[in-house]
């Protein structure tokens, strides 16, 4: 039975099912809940406090930055071959698409009704938290690529698949240090071919060096190579309906012989700037984060530091993000959450 | 065509009983399905389903314009289920032939929807992202914010669910 078949059959069951319940519904009986009023807290001596150490820090932070931009940026593009910016490329097309879908930026709905009636005064001011949903992907994808100190680590090998002729294995390691192994399979007339990663097959063309990664509801992502001899930017544009839904410039530097990368993202009126660079530990690494959020009205800026973290009792890893001046957030880790194995975990 | 909700808040607030009537023939699918893949019985869903339509004129105000009103809505009633749960979890009882868990009330009176039967090997997670998406037609990323999952997580427990399903119901069928 194919899926559409099962779809169909469900939702048909279903609406039969769907019990009438408005006839016992009394609007007039219903008392509807008034109105919270904004409440302003705005305390001088504390804010005069706070701007004060802000200036101080801005002024530390432009001193380092010039102070490490001479220093330590290398001129000489990351990925060095064809292979590596392939494999670069499709990997992260295809992580994007499965992680991301890129998640309605503009649109974000506080689901929590006890912590609507509770945090209303929020209204006016841009919190970080809202964002998380389109900032984990990034994230994880981030886990995958910038994993290398130096160049891409891939093996040429032969194609275990009848249908295509050529194979690539491209390997990463995660925050936990777990290898993560994509199998691109590919021919070269015409230019195409799957990538595999755990369950998910995509498929991929390549066609006027633009490459398009298509899941198998047909939503797409485009990548196209805008690099040039001195800088590495890939623009990632996905599609769903054949709409474009959002754009991510995705930039790689090396730095001090480890990638770093910036990521732009924009949808709607909302663009989220991300530099990202890995830590590396003796047990889990970390991702040092800093991070730009802009809408039509506000845009807030600062740094966090990504970490995993073990759930002992749900044998599972999640993300803890430490975010400068806000605080520390939990966020489920996606797809790789537990260890030893790709499947994603349960809920309680 | 896309239905705009925030058209009809300010009529809710009003009680207009017209526009309530619209925004609930549009909305029950996701609200059913939200509400049955928690709770199984069929007395306490129209119980939850009624109280997640009188919840949302209560709160009301507390929708933010411009949002997703069915999200938001199902969120609602998925907190709902989620209490009613709660609150019955210590009158639960295990049974071992069924190999499922019963509320004790309920246990006298099994009466529950024949498209549970449809996703009885999906876990309850599964079934509300395959009933989520079949029967009330939400777009992943919608369901994803639900369930409080990435996406990739959300497409990859779907694509995982229409699998099983697959096997299961040409099984049924063979049978």
């Amino acid at each position: 039975m194919k899926r559409k078949e099962i779809e169909s059959r469900i939702k048909a069951e279903a609406i039969k099912e769907i019990p009438d319940v408005i006839s016992r519904i009394n609007l007039e009986n219903i008392n509807i809940e008034p109105k919270k009023k904004f409440v302003s807290n705005f305390n001088f001596a504390r804010s005069l406090k706070v701007a004060l150490t802000s200036l101080v820090l801005i002024f530390a932070v432009i001193f380092l930055i010039n102070h490490f931009d001479t220093t330590g940026t290398s001129t000489a593009t990351p990925l060095t071959n064809d292979v590596e910016i392939l494999g670069f490329q499709i990997v992260s097309g295809a992580t994007l698409l499965a992680e991301e879908e890129l998640v309605e930026l503009s649109n974000q709905v506080d689901y929590n009704i006890e912590s609507l009636s509770q945090t209303y005064l929020s209204e006016d001011s841009l919190a970080i938290e809202d964002y998380f949903l389109e900032i984990d992907p990034i994230i994880s994808l981030m886990e995958k690529i910038l994993n290398q100190e130096g160049s891409a680590n891939y093996q040429i090998v032969e194609s275990d698949k009848d249908e295509f002729e050529y194979a690539i294995n491209y390997i990463t390691s995660d925050l936990s240090k777990e290898e993560l192994i994509f199998k691109i399979y590919y021919n070269e007339n015409p230019l195409n071919g799957i990538v595999e990663f755990n369950d998910m097959v995509y498929d991929f063309t390549i066609e006027n060096n633009l490459i398009k990664v298509t899941n198998s509801d047909g939503d797409y992502l485009t990548i196209d190579n805008q690099s040039d001899t001195l800088q590495q930017k890939f623009n990632f544009s996905y599609y769903k309906d054949n709409s474009l839904v959002q754009s991510d410039l995705i930039e790689i530097f090396k730095v001090n012989q480890a990638l770093e990368v910036k990521s732009t993202s924009q949808r709607n009126q909302v663009i989220i700037k991300l530099q990202l660079q890995r830590k590396y530990n003796t047990n889990l690494d970390e991702l040092e984060v800093d991070y730009e959020i802009i809408t039509d009205k506000q845009s807030k800026q600062g740094n966090m530091n990504v970490n995993l973290e073990f759930v002992q009792a749900e044998n599972r890893y999640r993300y803890r993000y430490t975010v400068s001046g806000d605080g520390e957030f939990e966020r489920p880790r996606g797809p790789q959450e537990n260890p030893g194995n790709n499947n994603p975990g349960r809920f309680n | 065509m896309k239905i705009d909700f925030d058209d009809y808040i300010d009529l809710l607030i009003k009680k207009d009983n017209e526009a309530f009537e619209f925004v609930y023939e549009n909305t029950k699918k996701g609200v059913f399905s939200m509400i049955i893949s928690i709770v199984k019985n069929k007395a306490v869903t129209e119980d939850l389903m009624q109280d997640t339509y009188i919840k949302m004129i209560e709160k009301i105000h507390t929708y933010k314009r411009g949002r997703n009103f069915n999200a938001w809505l199902i969120q609602i009633a998925k907190n709902n289920a989620l209490d009613y749960y709660r609150k019955h979890k210590r009158e639960t009882i295990y049974d071992p032939q069924e190999q499922d868990y019963y509320h004790k009330d309920l246990k006298t009176d099994p009466v529950t929807y024949t498209v549970l039967d449809l996703v009885k090997p999906l876990d309850d997670l599964e079934k509300q992202i395959v009933l989520l998406r079949a029967v009330s037609e939400m777009k992943f990323k919608d369901i994803a914010k639900i369930v409080d999952r990435p996406l990739g997580t959300v497409l990859w427990l779907y694509n995982k669910a229409i699998k099983t399903l697959q096997e299961y119901l040409k099984v049924e069928v063979e049978k």
